[in-house]
């Protein structure tokens, strides 16, 4: 039984320590969807003059569940008479900070708003911020990341020794 | 005397009735649907009482009443439908045009940049939508408008205009045709119904529409929302002069159509006159006297065999028809 509880231990640790490390990297994922979907947004809008709901549909091909979410999002606030994407509307994104969602916001509502060149001088200002922010949780992920993962085993040994 | 004013008014009834059977129900019905899309809940519910063939304009002043142009009269939009009363009407404010605005461009202000530069937006093809507000200048140029306060919406029609003594004088043989109107009487409607007409010839013209606005054809994904045979390319959204130049060489065709003629456009219109191509076209003008005096009709004079006058009291309905020599030969 004591056996039993052990490795229950051990395995249960490491998946809280595994799960959020996987925050991380969910993070950024997130961020480098991000930043693939402003460089082609700008040719989306300036070439193509494809609408929002076109380049939102061919954006999410190929990407990350959390940025097909947020799109989801925006196309169905699209079809709404208030069609600004909230902070509710992402809720789910618990390993964001709140900063970081209104920055998300930001983007998502300001597309479509204004002509070609100005959507792509934005689209510009937005991909350069989100670089930043794949960077640091890049770097986020190395440290913290595998610190987790590590600290879920530990922490589940420790357990396991203390019942021993 | 009050029987001949009996006979007229019967004779206006039965032309009114006969041109609304004309109109092709299906394709009104489809505009209405994708139309409903774009407006308030309210509004949408309203014009679904309504009798889609009579209606021609919806509307959108901010803070004043919803105007309908229907059956060539003008109604307020309400709860029941068409009301005189401004009390009953439907008010609309500027945060709802704006929405309706948003919709109309699928959210993507950058798709139709170009269009809302020029004042108009066409959301559906073949649909027209006016925009009035406050015009965004860069480098002298108008590149949008922001604070929109109106919005005017045209209900296209496919109608059967032309009936067989104008296709004999028009067509038969095929004549550089210059159609003139006061707006919204149906230049564009007629224009369409005579490329319908053309292709039933024996030997039909390959045709050429310079569709600026997309109103003409209606091209959605490639293919035309209105019937307009089988014998016509369409360049849509294209400058006409650019449409006319590529089209022509590119497309070698018998005859070419385009829509809102204006002065700037008079030297290329009578190069294609003399390169042999006949042209259909169409421009703003009330009566023969008036246009006469005009000094760019002096210019057209030597260009077009036919001038079609639409009735400004009807809408669709062909007052006169003149030759070269500005002689009436059809009333």
């Amino acid at each position: 039984m004591k056996i039993l509880f052990c490795i229950f231990a051990v395995f249960g640790c490491s998946y809280i320590g595994f799960g959020m490390s996987k925050n991380f990297k969910r993070k950024t994922r997130l961020y480098e969807d991000l930043v693939v979907f402003c460089g082609k947004i700008k040719s989306d809008i300036g070439y193509f003059g494809y609408t929002v709901s076109q380049i939102l549909n061919n954006g999410m091909k190929n990407r990350g569940d959390d940025f097909c979410l947020i799109c989801q999002k925006v196309l169905k606030r699209l079809s709404l008479p208030q069609s600004l994407l909230t902070l509710d509307d992402i809720k789910e994104l618990s390993f964001v900070s709140d900063e970081e969602k209104s920055l998300i916001c930001d983007f998502f509502c300001l597309l479509g708003k204004t002509d070609a060149k100005e959507q792509s001088e934005q689209s510009q200002v937005f991909e350069k911020i989100f670089f930043e922010k794949l960077e640091a949780s890049k770097e986020e992920y190395k440290t913290k990341g595998s610190l987790y993962g590590k600290l879920g085993i530990y922490a589940g040994l420790f357990v396991a020794l203390l019942c021993l | 005397l009050s029987a001949l004013f009996f006979i007229l008014k019967i004779k206006t009834l039965l032309f009114d009735e006969v041109f609304i059977h004309k109109i092709k129900i299906e394709l009104i019905q489809f505009y209405m649907q994708k139309l409903k899309t774009i407006f308030p809940d309210y509004i949408g519910s309203s014009l679904k009482k309504l009798d889609k063939r009579k209606l021609q304009e919806i509307r959108l002043r901010a803070g004043k009443p919803v105007v309908v142009l229907y059956s060539a009269k003008k109604y307020f939009l309400s709860d029941d439908g068409l009301t005189l009363d401004k009390k009953k009407a439907f008010y609309i404010d500027e945060k709802q045009i704006e929405n309706t605005l948003m919709s109309a461009c699928h959210h993507s202000l950058h798709s139709f940049s170009r269009q809302l530069s020029q004042g108009y937006l066409s959301p559906f093809d073949g649909v027209r939508i006016g925009v009035c507000g406050h015009a965004v200048y860069n480098k002298n140029e108008i590149v949008s408008f922001k604070d929109i306060y109106s919005l005017n919406i045209r209900i296209p029609h496919q109608v059967e205009i032309c009936t067989k003594e104008l296709i004999e004088i028009l067509l038969h043989p095929l004549s550089n045709i210059l159609v003139m109107a006061p707006p919204g009487r149906g230049k564009t409607t007629f224009l369409r119904d005579l490329i319908l007409q053309s292709s039933f010839l024996e030997n039909p013209p390959n045709i050429l529409l310079a569709d600026e606005r997309g109103e003409i054809a209606g091209c959605v994904e490639g293919k035309n929302s209105f019937d307009i045979g089988c014998f016509c390319d369409v360049i849509t959204y294209a400058d006409k002069i650019f449409a006319f130049s590529s089209g022509i060489r590119t497309m070698t065709p018998d005859v070419v159509v385009c829509d809102e003629i204006c002065e700037r456009d008079v030297v290329k219109i009578k190069e294609i006159a003399e390169s042999g191509v006949k042209i259909f076209c169409s421009m703003h003008g009330k009566e023969i006297e008036n246009i006469k005096s005009k000094d760019n009709f002096k210019i057209f004079s030597g260009i077009f065999d036919r001038y079609v006058f639409l009735s400004d009291k009807t809408i669709g309905k062909v007052e006169f028809v003149f030759d070269e020599k500005l002689e009436c030969i059809y009333k």
